[in-house]
């Protein structure tokens, strides 16, 4: 019976994970921690809340790595819309800023966000079952 | 003139004084009649200190010599109170000189100088008269016309010595003399003709001077014509007597006239003068000090104009137009006719014509002064004008810079953010994921494992490094929320408490929130590094009209009379210049510190 609870819990196929990030270095370092995740798999990488938006429309991932600091849409408002418009999709708001100097008009008092450094695959694990509850595949 | 000239011609005067005089005591029959003997010794005087007043104050107009030179001859006049023959004979024919020399000077009145064709006939007139109808006489004249203005002698006077016969020839009594004596009064009828015509057609400001100058020749004419009148009708007692002793007492009165005259003028002038000097400073454009010209000349209609200087190193200045007060271009200044036009040039080529009442054109020096003034006016508010336009200039240039500076500065930082904050991050990601890979693939005991662990932390305090560098530069908060969010979490950041309080400070231009951000930067550092033993430090912010701040500690203070203000200081005070605000730092010991600021933000 545990046996069974454990494997009605555990997903069957990987967490699909969407970065978005205007930084080509850390998409790309995004992408190796993605990698390295068992479990989660790479649903790719978008430059901006524009492109982040229309990937996610073509094909819903799990998991959406967001930077707050972006030009045009920016990680808030992005995180908005990606929550209305996919609701099963898991937001993880992220900076390379202090949290001290994040800026106050529109969100960071509503929303949790992480310093960019602190990914890693173990906290990418902790933060989905955190959030939902449900194991990712060992692979 | 100089003072000794001056001082040996007033002597020269005393000296001829006392000789008349005396040459008057001397004599028996003139001892009886004191008043006519005093008025005429007196009238020397009178004459040459008023001839030599003007001849002081006025040196550029010959009035003066002319009026000494009058007096002079009313010395050889005076002679004729001698009982001497030849002394009085000498004195009776100056006094012929004598009337042509005071005609001279009144209608040469103030500038010496003859005006006019009507007063040159008039004098050309009078010498012709002397020289025709009288000199030539005086070989055939026993007697001297009595009575007679020019001596105290009334019966029984001297002979003429130049009495060259035996007899006078009848032609002398029967025609000539009533003939020179009409011809005598047509020329003091034409004198005051002559006065009167300049005085209706003089300003209310020549009439004030030439009145009393008129009032005494007329005086003296009309005396003079009633005793010549009286004398040729061959009236005699009381009558006569006094309109001789009249016009006596005219000529020092003239001279009084004269001195009046010369004195309102210098009055007048003077008060002009004086009242545009002094409004200069208060007049902005040529039209105020049109208005402030007429004003002080008391001549409504006296007019400005003016002709800019030529550009630096361009052209001919007399090809510039002219301009009215109002500013309106003309080809020359505009006179009516027979307006007196006076023109100056200053040093930088501005050119000014002052046109006012023909009245003046008898003073030259008053007008040069006048338009002296002029010029420095007009240069003066040239000058305002340029110093105005660079000082903007130099305002709107730093305005430029500090902006230019504030958006290198915000140009750093997001540089440094966008590339050496974020590759250190996706660094340090990798190098975590490196390390577990390690780990994974060599065991918990992996040597590369560890070292790249030990990395991690090393990179971490780049990264932190790198954003306080970019934060001191610019920090992202203040371009995102604003000064209040920024100084909060500048506040959070210091060692000693800051308590932050914002009310009505929205957001403001860059520059202006960029300026007070780093005073207040500056003044929290000062404390840290100056204000020891400060336990907190209250920032204030207020925006009414004007954003005005305050960064108040509790610190020990200091005496500013003791300290210099430093290099942070000072930056801080051409921060807030540079956008027309400024800073005071107010201390005393033991009562803490206070940095004031204001920018205006209408």
């Amino acid at each position: 019976m545990m046996r069974l609870s454990t494997v009605m819990t555990q997903r069957s196929r990987p967490v699909t994970v969407l970065a978005v990030d205007d930084h080509p270095r850390f998409l790309e370092a995004a992408r190796a921690v993605v990698e390295a995740t068992p479990g989660f798999a790479w649903a790719g990488g978008a430059s901006s809340g524009e492109e982040a938006l229309a990937t996610a429309a073509r094909g819903e991932p799990d998991m959406v790595l967001v930077d707050v600091n972006m030009p045009m849409i920016d990680g808030f408002e992005l995180t908005r819309r990606l929550r209305s418009a996919h609701p099963r999709t898991l937001v993880a708001l992220i900076s390379a800023q202090h949290p001290d100097e994040l800026r106050r008009t529109g969100g960071s008092a509503e929303y949790r966000v992480f310093a960019k450094e602190s990914l890693r695959p173990s906290w990418l694990r902790a933060f989905w079952q955190e959030h939902r509850g449900d194991d990712p595949p060992e692979d | 003139m100089t003072r000794r000239r001056l001082v040996a011609l007033a002597l020269l005067g005393a000296v001829l004084c006392a000789i008349s005089a005396a040459i008057a005591d001397a004599n028996p029959v003139a001892s009886g009649r004191t008043a006519e003997v005093t008025v005429s010794v007196l009238t020397i005087p009178a004459l040459l200190g008023v001839g030599l007043y003007a001849w002081y104050r006025d040196p550029e107009n010959h009035f003066g010599e002319v009026l000494y030179l009058t007096g002079l001859c009313w010395f050889l006049v005076t002679l004729a109170n001698s009982d001497s023959a030849a002394l009085y004979s000498v004195g009776r024919i100056a006094g012929w000189v004598f009337e042509i020399l005071l005609a001279y000077a009144l209608l040469s009145y103030p500038t010496g100088r003859l005006e006019g064709r009507a007063a040159r006939r008039i004098v050309l007139g009078g010498v012709l008269l002397i020289a025709l109808l009288y000199v030539p006489t005086i070989p055939f004249t026993a007697q001297f016309p009595l009575p007679a203005p020019f001596t105290a002698c009334t019966t029984n006077c001297p002979q003429n010595v130049f009495l060259a016969t035996a007899s006078e020839p009848s032609i002398v009594p029967e025609l000539i003399k009533p003939v020179r004596e009409v011809l005598t009064i047509a020329i003091y009828i034409g004198v005051a003709a002559v006065l009167t015509a300049r005085l209706r057609s003089a300003g209310h400001n020549q009439r004030r001077t030439l009145l009393p100058v008129l009032g005494a020749a007329a005086l003296r004419f009309v005396a003079a014509m009633v005793y010549v009148a009286l004398r040729r009708a061959q009236v005699e007692g009381t009558g006569i007597e006094i309109a001789v002793f009249v016009a006596l007492l005219t000529v020092p009165l003239t001279a009084v006239g004269l001195l009046f005259g010369l004195l309102q003028w210098r009055v007048y002038s003077g008060s002009a003068l004086r009242r545009l000097t002094t409004g200069l400073v208060e007049t902005h454009d040529a039209a105020q000090l049109r208005d402030l010209l007429a004003e002080s000349l008391e001549e409504p209609r006296a007019e400005l104009y003016y002709a800019d200087p030529p550009e630096p190193g361009g052209g001919d200045p007399s090809l510039l137009p002219w301009h009215d007060a109002s500013g309106n271009r003309l080809p020359g200044p505009l006179a009516p006719p027979r307006a007196c036009v006076r023109e100056a040039t200053a040093e930088s080529g501005l050119r000014v014509a002052l046109v006012c009442e023909e009245g003046f054109r008898d003073r030259p020096e008053f007008l040069d002064a006048v338009c002296a003034c002029l010029v420095a006016g007009l240069e003066r508010q040239r000058l305002d004008a340029a110093l105005a336009n660079s000082l903007a200039e130099v305002a709107a240039s730093r305005k430029r810079m500090a902006g230019a500076a504030d958006s290198a500065r915000r140009k750093i930082e997001r540089d440094l953010h966008d590339g050496a904050q974020q590759q250190l991050v996706a660094l340090r990601v990798k190098l975590e994921l490196a390390r577990e890979m390690l780990e994974q693939e060599d065991g918990e005991e992996s040597r590369g494992a560890e070292m790249v662990a030990g990395l991690g932390p090393e990179v971490e305090e780049i990264i932190e490094e790198v954003r306080s560098l970019a934060r001191g530069i610019y920090p992202a908060l203040l371009a995102s929320d604003g000064l209040g969010e920024a100084l909060r979490a500048a506040g959070r950041r210091s060692q000693v408490p800051v308590r932050i309080d914002v009310d009505g400070v929205g957001r403001l231009p860059a520059e202006t929130e960029s300026a007070v951000y780093f005073c207040c930067l500056e003044a929290l550092q000062n404390v840290a590094k100056h204000a020891g033993g400060a336990t907190t430090v209250t920032i204030e912010l207020r925006d009414e009209d004007e954003l005005r701040f305050t960064v108040a500690d509790d610190g020990p203070g200091f005496a500013p009379s003791a300290a210099t203000p430093g290099s942070g200081i000072t930056g801080m005070k051409d921060r807030l210049a540079a956008l027309g605000g400024e800073l005071t730092v107010e201390s005393a010991p033991g009562a803490g510190t206070r940095v004031r600021g204001r920018v205006p933000t209408g």
